[in-house]
């Protein structure tokens, strides 16, 4: 196996585990909708977009910084899906939604691992 | 998810007003004793009015109310239709308390009274939990009263200089305080004047010494709302109770996030080496699902509501309109029994529901959606087909995830 075919195939065993979490979560959640998207034109696409057209989101982001947010904020943005477009306030709630639904999938994982190993 | 903003109810009845006080001054009493350090600064004569019993207090709230001066109130703004009455109004609005600070004056001069509570401990702490609310209240205004009170005129001069004073301490003192339990509503009116008229619009309660412009009212609103989720943060993310300090703070909680996408991304590939059963086949998949939001041709994996119920909280409605627009509305219950002993090791994963439900009731419904996600590398193909979202209770979707997954590790 190359190392392309390799890097494909942890790629698609990345976007299988976020997708199967997203689902779970569905539509409730602004990162979810924001990741489902994501997912969604990426298998339609075939390839990762690279992030360059979101021009109309870093608008709304730029306008923040220059007002004075912090450059926590901005990488908060790039770890949750969908970060870009959203307030601070919201963002800090789409933030705790997405550690949690994190945390219960490594737990879960980590779980099913071991039970596995057995 | 407005849960924290606590009830942004307009305030247009009485009997709202009443149960704010009620609230108040039940805060009144733990902040007087919280209040013990405080020296008195009152004459004598005050703290023998301290000692005078209810009923007492209640004659003496009466009669200067007419005296307060709204020019007090420099940072509270109290607006509401049923507080501005007059005095007449009091006895036929608020019929539960014989007495009801329909002045704000008299309000922040039983803020102010609070620190003079302090030092007689005892007939105000006895007083207190004896009467009512209200009436704790008005124990606590008629020493206030009592210095307008152009009766007592031998002590007139002394507690009037003694009262500014005292408004001044007091007014730092009271910026300390928090009106927790207030509900916050919008002001739209600034000015601080009483009047008799009923507005439209929806109010908030400004803290004393505080602004009250609507601009700095509204940056107050959504700073609170800001710290109220910094702190359900700093209790999701571990190690942060200690710091304190926003950035530092958002500084854990993005290395928490990255850690934990590491830790996923990891476990995924491992679990994908242990069981490489299900080609990835992610790519048609993601495509098809997209339209086959419509199609019923699958397995109706729905389970009946065997999830336990207890966890049910306002969200779900909420969650439930999301739903809405994901596809047509057809619950599917199948086959009940035959997954029934599918859900038994998912039961076990309660614990930890219970657990993150502590956490914050906003996000106790993510716990119990993501707790099915037992085999998620593994299943996607499965539940990717079979999954429908359709505009049925999460609760049930979720159900639907579990048996899916256990289907998956059936075959």
């Amino acid at each position: 196996m190359s190392s392309k075919d390799s890097h494909r195939r942890s790629q698609k065993i990345t976007i299988a585990a976020y997708s199967s979490m997203v689902r779970a979560v569905g539509t409730r959640r602004a990162w979810s909708r924001a990741l489902l998207f994501k997912l969604r034109s990426q298998a339609r696409r075939g390839y990762v977009v690279k992030r360059r057209c979101f021009s109309v989101k870093k608008r709304r982001v730029t306008k923040k910084a220059s007002s004075g947010e912090l450059k926590q904020a901005e990488k908060l943005r790039s770890l949750v899906p969908g970060g870009e477009a959203m307030e601070f306030c919201e963002l800090l709630e789409e933030t705790a939604d997405y550690i949690k639904c994190l945390a219960t999938q490594v737990i879960r994982a980590y779980g099913k691992h071991q039970k596995g190993s057995r | 998810m407005e849960l924290m903003e606590g009830n942004d109810v307009g305030f247009a009845t009485c009997g709202d007003k009443n149960e704010e006080i009620g609230i108040e001054s039940l805060q009144f009493g733990e902040e007087i004793q919280s209040l013990m350090s405080v020296p008195p600064e009152t004459g004598s004569s005050f703290t023998a009015l301290l000692e005078l019993p209810a009923n007492q207090a209640v004659v003496l709230l009466h009669s200067p109310e007419s005296h307060e001066a709204p020019a007090e109130l420099s940072g509270e703004v109290w607006r509401n239709g049923s507080i501005d009455h007059p005095k007449p109004y009091q006895p036929q609005s608020f019929a539960c308390t014989p007495t009801f600070p329909s002045n704000t004056a008299l309000l922040e001069r039983a803020s102010r009274l609070s620190v003079f509570a302090a030092t007689e401990n005892s007939p105000e702490t006895t007083s207190i939990p004896s009467n009512s609310s209200a009436t704790s209240h008005k124990v606590k205004q008629e020493p206030i009263e009592s210095y307008s009170n152009p009766d007592s005129s031998p002590i007139l001069s002394d507690p009037t200089v003694l009262n500014k004073n005292q408004k001044s301490t007091k007014r730092k003192e009271r910026e300390k305080k928090v009106k927790g339990a207030t509900k916050k509503i919008k002001n739209a009116v600034n000015d601080t004047s009483e009047d008799g008229e009923k507005l439209p619009y929806v109010h908030v309660r400004a803290r004393r010494g505080q602004a009250t412009d609507s601009h700095s009212l509204a940056e107050r609103a959504r700073r609170e709302k800001i710290n109220a989720r910094m702190k359900l943060l700093q209790e999701l993310v571990p190690g942060c109770n200690k710091i304190s300090g926003t950035a530092l703070v958002l500084d854990e909680i993005i290395y928490h996030v990255q850690s934990l996408q590491r830790q996923v991304e990891l476990l995924s590939m491992r679990l994908a080496a242990v069981n490489p059963r299900i080609d990835f086949n992610l790519d048609g998949l993601l495509a098809a699902e997209s339209g086959s939001l419509m199609d019923g041709n699958f397995p109706g994996m729905f389970m009946p509501p065997i999830w336990p119920e207890g966890c049910v909280n306002g969200n779900r409605q909420h969650y439930q309109q999301l739903w809405q627009f994901d596809g047509h509305h057809q619950p599917v219950w199948g086959r009940g029994e035959d997954n029934l002993n599918f859900i038994t090791p998912a039961n076990s994963l309660l614990s930890y529901d219970s657990s993150a439900n502590n956490s914050g009731k906003l996000y106790s419904n993510i716990t119990r959606v993501i707790v099915h996600l037992p085999c998620f590398s593994m299943s996607t193909e499965i539940i990717s087909t079979s999954r429908k979202s359709v505009g049925l209770d999460y609760k049930f979707r979720e159900h639907s995830d579990i048996v899916n997954c256990y289907q998956v590790s059936k075959h």
